[in-house]
This record gives structure tokens, C-alpha cells and sequence, in this order.
């Protein structure tokens, strides 16, 4: 059973975002997200000031058998990034919420972080993926 | 690939609703490398000097040389699938394929030998991973996926002779035991054999229906892309549903 913390914001492409309490936004994958990729290899990620737009893609992760795109959960501009997880992508199936964090938006439109799911929201959207899976 | 690339986009971007299989072919050995994959300036330097073409794929995984190969892309909704349920579900179809050719194939556990030189971790059959296709214990496909929203990517090779010698006289490779190829177990299939099973084992799995052709579908698509940039694929033989 993948977790999802209960302080966070999620996508339907599986990223998650926090509001941090100076207003910016911090994003990485989620847990289930991790364990569906499987051994994470490579992340490109944007740089330092780029901008980004919500609910469409900022980088790939890549992990030993799949390219995915990562879709930004807010629009804004890119302030910080997980150097460290760059150099070292498994920490994003080690520890998803934790240190594999992938990058920090300072949003433009604070109100598209309310209009994310929820974590009730997304846990039942995982019950409902993994229903259509079964069915596939 | 480029033709797959295009595919996908078109259809990550809902202008189809059907899956898609194409088989083709290269019209001279070339090295085909995953998407954010590192090479080594020597592994390229023995490509130019072979005349060995390389091309990169959109899709993960590590670098397939495709000579005497049958090249299938699979572009197809997620359906909600993970990227090992989708693996199984593709596998499916070469599986059916497959055995309709009278090859008992199965979905390979990881296995590859141990410790491989560094150059040959580069390599897709130098290894068998959990995706993959084994014959007795042998790769027989590789195969590698690129996700876009709801749709999915999915290449792969199935060698029809042995790549290995060639492997070795251009790119200087020793070679790997854990690998096999089609005309070892089943001698003398043609490449248009193989395509033909292939198709009826997807045609089997996700029915007539479920097909277009590659014509209708760029045709529906519109602008954009250039479908004809295939990059070192040869236009025939071709099999598309």
C-alpha cells in the first residue's frame, strides 16, 4: 500500500506538492509513483529560474526500463532544485517525500495549489487507477 | 523511431483512442540508444569508424544493436497500467505471436551474467531484466517504454540471426551467453514470418478492431511532425495495424 501524507497536495501524474510556509511550493513524485517506475536512474530536471507551467511537463524521470514525464503541479519559476537527487535518483524510491524532493516553484497563481487533489482525493484516485489496471 | 515518437505525441495529445503496433526493420546495422543514456567516446568513436549509425531513442533502457532484427513499437493507452503491468500487457501479444511461430517464449526474470564488462552494461542483451523475453533462460527481446500522460511508448527488438559476431567485428564486443535469436530455435524464419505472427498475436489480443492503419492514423492526425524522418528505419518491410 503506497503512502500518502496527509500535509500534501497531489496530481493525477503522481507528483506531490507541499505549500511551504514562506508561499513556495516544493515537488517531488510520490510513493506509488516510485514503486510503479521502479529503480529510478536519471532525472532531467529544469534549471535554477525557469518558469513552469501547472499540468504540463518540467523534466523526465527515467527509470531502468522507463522514460516518464514530470508534470509541474503549479505554474511559477523554478527557485531551487535537488541537486543531490540529480546525483543520486535513487533517493526518490529510497525516501519519495523526504530527500528525494526534485525542486522548489515559487508560484505565479496561488490558488491552482487549492485546486489540487486532496489526500483523500488522491487516495481514492489510486483505488480507481488500480481498478482500470486490473481491468487492462 | 521518430515515426513512434510522433505517434505517441499525437496520441498523448487525443488524436487517437486505439492502440498501435509497428514492425520494422533498419537498412543497415545501426545502434539504436535510450533516451538519456551516456555512451562512452570510445563505444562512438567505434560506431563512426564502423559506420554504424546511432540513434536515440525516446524510450529508456540501454543501447540494441539492430542488425537482422525485427524492430516492434507499441504505442497504446496506460489504461491505468503501471510500467511493469504494461510491459506484461505487450508481452502478452509477442508472447501470442510467438508461440504462433512455434516459439515457447516467456517473461524473463533478472538474470543477466554476472558482471559484465563496462561496455557491455551499455548493451540491452548483455543483461535480462524483469521485462524481458527469455527462450530457456535466453533474451530473445528486449524492450524499453517512454510514458506520455495516458499513453505509452513501448520498443523493443527481437533478433532474427545472431547480432553477436557483428557486435564484435564492429563495435569490438565479446559478446554474452544469455542471449539467443529466433533463427536459432525455429531455423530459416524470415523476418516477414515473424512479422506475420506477431501481428496475428496482437490482432489476437486486442482484436481487429482495436487496429488502424498507420495511413489513417497520421491522416486523422493532421499537421505536425514529420512522420518521414524515421532515422535510419527502412520503409519496407513494414507492418503497421
Amino acid at each position: 500500500m503506497s503512502t500518502v501524507p496527509q500535509d500534501l497536495r497531489y496530481t493525477r501524474e503522481h507528483e506531490w506538492a507541499r505549500l511551504d510556509d514562506d508561499g513556495r511550493v516544493t515537488i517531488g513524485v510520490t510513493d506509488f509513483a516510485q514503486e510503479q517506475l521502479g529503480d529510478v536512474v536519471f532525472l532531467d530536471l529544469p534549471e535554477v529560474d525557469a518558469s513552469v507551467e501547472g499540468g504540463e511537463p518540467l523534466g523526465e524521470v527515467e527509470s531502468t526500463k522507463s522514460v516518464s514525464d514530470l508534470y509541474a503541479p503549479v505554474s511559477g519559476r523554478v527557485v531551487e532544485v535537488n541537486l543531490e537527487c540529480k546525483d543520486n535518483p535513487a533517493a526518490v524510491n529510497q525516501d519519495p517525500y523526504g530527500e528525494g524532493w526534485l525542486l522548489v516553484v515559487d508560484p505565479s497563481d496561488p490558488t491552482e495549489y487549492d485546486g489540487l487533489m486532496s489526500p483523500e482525493e488522491y487516495a481514492d484516485f489510486l483505488e480507481e487507477e488500480a481498478g482500470e489496471g486490473d481491468e487492462g | 523511431m521518430r515515426i513512434d515518437t510522433v505517434l505517441l505525441e499525437r496520441a498523448s495529445a487525443g488524436a487517437r483512442s486505439r492502440p498501435l503496433l509497428r514492425l520494422y526493420s533498419w537498412d543497415r546495422p545501426s545502434l539504436s540508444v535510450g533516451a538519456h543514456q551516456r555512451l562512452s567516446e570510445e563505444l562512438a568513436a567505434r560506431c563512426a569508424s564502423s559506420g554504424v549509425p546511432m540513434v536515440r531513442r525516446p524510450s529508456g533502457g540501454t543501447a540494441v544493436l539492430h542488425a537482422g532484427d525485427l524492430t516492434y513499437a507499441v504505442v497504446a493507452p496506460t489504461l491505468g497500467m503501471g510500467v511493469l503491468e504494461a510491459y506484461r500487457s505487450v508481452a502478452a501479444g509477442l508472447l501470442e505471436g510467438l508461440r504462433l511461430l512455434g516459439i515457447e517464449a516467456c517473461v524473463g526474470s533478472r538474470r543477466g551474467r554476472s558482471a559484465p564488462a563496462l561496455d557491455e552494461r551499455s548493451l540491452c542483451f548483455a543483461t535480462t531484466a524483469g521485462a524481458d523475453l527469455s527462450v530457456a533462460g535466453a533474451k530473445i527481446c528486449g524492450s524499453a517504454q517512454v510514458r506520455r500522460r495516458d499513453w505509452f511508448l513501448q520498443h523493443g527488438s527481437i533478433p532474427l540471426s545472431d547480432p553477436r559476431p557483428l557486435a564484435r567485428s564492429l563495435l569490438r564486443f565479446a559478446g554474452s551467453d544469455t542471449s539467443t535469436c529466433v533463427d536459432r530455435i525455429r531455423p530459416g524464419t524470415s523476418w516477414e514470418q515473424l512479422a506475420g505472427s506477431l501481428a496475428s498475436g496482437f490482432q489476437n489480443l486486442w482484436g481487429a478492431a482495436a487496429v488502424v492503419s498507420l495511413q489513417e492514423m497520421l491522416g486523422r492526425a493532421g499537421e505536425g511532425g514529420n512522420p518521414s524522418g524515421s532515422g535510419g528505419c527502412l520503409p519496407k518491410p513494414l507492418v503497421t495495424l
